[in-house]
């Protein structure tokens, strides 16, 4: 495919939705990122559609190429993206007086965001992440679904493992991992919420 | 229960609990705005970065495509020293590139329409540019 065939996909993409996407998964690691670091200091006055548009800025610069074999969809490309941009503002965010650059490690794997954070994070930090993720479990303590489904989740275990464990299908799983993501990001929120007031 | 959750369990929590499962773009918008961000104010300034975007990215192509062209033009005279009309308009269909595109072939007709002579007059610098500026503005 020649550049300008590239450029005729990259038109042809339904932007408003890879745009409101993007942007919330943005603003999610962004969210969570503020809960269990307690500091909105993180994205150094960027806002989730500032890094959004800098990923796209990125993707027709040619400097972030879009793999298709590795990301399908241009979302999960931008996604990616995202993710780096969020490892370099981590890393400005723990250094000392150092500059915001937009430096791209194509190298740096999806999921190295939370590697990098945790494995840079001070014993007490890491105290203050098992606290919020027992925090997690009393939250659900009644249901012991969500439950057992969060412990096989931070164990490392797929879905399909999972649904086997569980005696469910794939779908039902699927939609028990969306419900329990929803009801912690909400809970943890609205506890933050009361604990700043 | 262990307390201190071990490092792998710890990134498997945070990814889980970050991780991207909304695809239904209503939900998408109802999040959105319960986090602080209009979605049409939002679309409004991403598709105008991208329109922008495809526009400058449009533009380079062009300028390169162009140059090409006119170093294509330079070697072709160069090469030929007697060009006759239907020499002419062939040099001018290879240049345009695949003659299967579905996009090209209004271009391809208009170059087959050429008379000998118009053909022969196109092949000067200034008047090759500005007919396939003409061209690429049409495939747009």
């Amino acid at each position: 495919m020649d550049e300008k065939e590239i450029l005729e996909e990259l038109h042809n993409q339904d932007w408003d939705s890879i745009i409101l996407r993007t942007t919330n998964y943005v603003k999610k690691r962004l969210g969570t990122f503020e809960l269990i670091k307690g500091s909105k200091l993180f994205a150094r006055g960027s806002s989730a559609q500032d890094i959004t548009f800098k990923a796209i800025q990125l993707l027709f610069d040619g400097e972030r190429k879009w793999n298709k074999k590795v990301h399908p969809e241009l979302t999960q490309h931008l996604i990616s993206t995202v993710n780096s941009l969020l490892s370099n503002h981590f890393n400005s965010y723990e250094g000392v007086n150092r500059t915001i650059i937009y430096e791209i490690n194509n190298d740096l794997e999806f999921e190295s965001f939370w590697d990098k954070i945790i494995s840079d994070s001070s014993p007490n930090e890491l105290l203050e992440f098992s606290e919020t993720y027992n925090e997690c479990l009393k939250i659900i303590e009644d249901d012991l679904d969500l439950s057992d489904l969060l412990l096989y989740i931070t164990d490392g275990y797929d879905r399909k493992e999972i649904a086997k464990m569980m005696n469910k299908s794939i779908a039902e799983i699927d939609n028990m991992k969306k419900r329990l993501r929803r009801k912690l990001n909400n809970e943890l929120s609205i506890r933050k919420a009361g604990i700043s007031k | 229960m262990n307390p201190n959750k071990n490092q792998n369990e710890l990134k498997n929590f945070f990814e889980f609990l970050t991780e991207d499962d909304c695809k239904d773009i209503k939900q998408v918008k109802e999040e959105l705005i319960s986090a602080g961000i209009q979605p049409d104010e939002l679309l409004k300034e991403g598709n105008e970065i991208v329109k922008k975007l495809i526009g400058k990215k449009r533009k380079e192509l062009t300028k390169v495509r162009l140059l090409q062209i006119k170093e294509k033009l330079n070697s072709f005279l160069q090469t030929n020293n007697k060009i006759s009309g239907t020499t002419a308009k062939e040099f001018l269909l290879n240049l345009l590139g695949d003659r299967n595109s579905d996009t090209l072939q209004t271009s391809f007709r208009k170059i087959e329409n050429l008379s000998d002579k118009e053909a022969l007059e196109i092949l000067n610098e200034n008047q090759l540019l500005e007919f396939f500026s003409k061209i690429m503005n049409e495939e747009k």
